[in-house]
């Protein structure tokens, strides 16, 4: 018994695809720009061990990547809520994302400011810079050069993961396709075109990286 | 212990009873030293002796365990990092590894603190900058990334980056130390031209030359102690301390 692939069906199922697709695109790009932030904000505090503070962000961080995130989502989705918090489906997408992806964000930009040399900071501070000086003109350009291939794999997770938000009925790509799979049951041709959309956006993510990558290296180019 | 100053102003920096202890070891051990403005003062001492802790200690890169500080007859509150900020706009220093901030140029180097403290506008930072560097014999370096440039090169940047804070006083802890021999030269002839222009100066270095030359008081450390302060003449020709003598024996 042979499966028989039909091209035509992905052809017609692609509007609706699309539409999932943009919902996708659209809850992951606003969830990576504030787990980008989250992961900035937090790792300064770490990095200036502000009291109280440093340690409500350490036990976040450790909550966020001790627990699954499925959980997360539905503790987000109902948990808020009955806090009297009312957030629509999508945005409770964001904020549950956002919230996973900050939290190995912070890690990641705080291995990156690690990373920048002690004497660095030494020389900001006998140049009387203030804390902020140096974490705006030293620190976060030079930590977040070296922390950009892990914030990266996190915000190809936060893309990945934006799949798992169908669970509270969000319409985003994988949503759309399992709703045809059921309808009608073309389970390959689903999965192949959710896979090539998923590639296309993951591949497009990564350029877009990679000339960041290029525009922070270049005061480091000789010549 | 401290050679005497001249009585009628206070000393710049002044230090009683400096302790600093890492995990119990005491690197400083109760350390009193005045530094007279336009004085030249030079660190000598083994390694692990406290010269590096001592002058961190002036500037609060390192957090005193005890003792006092003053600048200019202000006590600093060794725990506040705003009255050591204020210190720090007063008093510059200069790394063994340069430490010049490798995304900027040269002269962005130069004219961040300044502009940031407040100090200077972002014009005059720059007319400061191309003068200094023009002194050092690098203003057309002004536009280079430091990685473009040779270690004493380097230095000399990072001097003139201590210097457009128009401080009171530089503190240099072995600037000469990573640099190839060749280069060691034209960084202290920039340090010879600032003594000579009155900067005063806390020098931690092994340039024993330098600072026989240069220094108007040699102070020799060994385990967190000031063992004997003298000029260069006493230190070098007749120490006083047997420790003293069997140091210099060792390194001249
Ligand atoms: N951050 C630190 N933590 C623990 N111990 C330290 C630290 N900094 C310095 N020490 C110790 O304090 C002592 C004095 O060190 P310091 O760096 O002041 O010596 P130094 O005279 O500058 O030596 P060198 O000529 O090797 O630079 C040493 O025993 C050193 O190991
Ligand atoms: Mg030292």
């Amino acid at each position: 018994m042979t499966y028989d692939f039909q091209f035509g069906y992905i052809v017609d199922t692609m509007p609706a695809l699309l539409d999932g697709l943009l919902i996708t695109i659209e809850v992951s790009v606003i969830s990576i720009a504030i787990s980008v932030v989250i992961g900035i904000v937090g790792a300064a505090i770490r990095l200036f061990e502000i009291p109280v503070l440093s340690q409500v962000v350490g036990g976040y961080v450790h909550f966020i990547r001790s627990t699954p995130l499925l959980p997360q989502i539905y503790f987000v989705f109902y948990g808020f809520s009955g806090l009297g918090l009312q957030l629509s489906t999508f945005w409770s997408g964001v904020l549950a994302l956002s919230l996973w992806g900050g939290a190995y964000n912070i890690e990641n930009v705080r291995g990156g400011f690690l990373a920048v040399s002690k004497g660095l900071r030494e020389a900001a501070g006998s140049l009387a810079f203030r804390p902020i000086h140096y974490l705006w003109l030293v620190a976060l350009p030079l930590g977040v050069r070296i922390s950009l291939p892990t914030m990266l794999n996190t915000a190809v997770s936060v893309l990945k993961n934006s799949a798992y938000l169908q669970a509270i009925g969000l319409a985003e790509l994988t949503f759309v396709a399992m709703d045809r799979v059921a309808l009608d049951f073309r389970i390959l041709e689903m999965f192949a075109a959710i896979g090539v959309l998923y590639l296309g956006i993951v591949l497009i993510l990564s350029l877009f990286v990679r000339r960041l990558e290029g525009v922070l290296q270049r005061p480091f180019r000789t010549s | 212990m401290t050679a005497a100053v001249s009585p009628s102003s206070p000393p710049l920096i002044s230090v009683r009873g400096l302790v600093k202890s890492f995990k119990g070891m005491r690197a400083l051990d109760g350390v009193d030293a005045d530094i007279a403005r336009g004085e030249v003062l030079v660190v000598i001492g083994p390694s692990g002796s406290g010269k590096s802790t001592f002058i961190r200690c002036l500037n609060g890169l390192e957090m005193p365990t005890d003792g006092r500080i003053e600048v200019d007859g202000a006590p600093v509150q060794t725990r506040s990092n705003r009255d050591w900020r204020r210190a720090r706009q007063r008093i510059g220093m200069v790394f063994q590894d340069y430490s010049l901030f490798p995304h900027m140029t040269v002269l962005r180097n130069i004219c961040l603190a300044p502009q940031r403290a407040g100090v200077a506008t972002a014009a005059q930072a720059e007319e400061t900058a191309i003068r200094l560097l023009r002194r050092v014999g690098l203003a057309h370096k002004a536009d280079s990334y430091p990685v473009e440039l040779s270690g004493g090169q380097q230095q000399r940047v990072a001097i003139v980056r201590a210097l457009a804070m128009k401080p009171d006083a530089i503190l240099f802890d072995e600037p000469t130390s990573a640099l190839d021999p060749e280069t060691v030269g034209e960084v202290l002839a920039v340090m010879r031209e600032l003594a000579r222009e009155g900067m005063t100066m806390v020098v931690v270095t092994h340039e024993m030359g330098f600072a026989r030359e240069v220094a108007d008081r040699v102070m020799f450390m060994d385990r967190g102690r000031i063992v004997e302060t003298g000029t260069p003449a006493q230190v070098f020709g007749s120490p006083a301390e047997p420790r003293t003598r069997e140091f210099l024996d060792m390194i001249l």
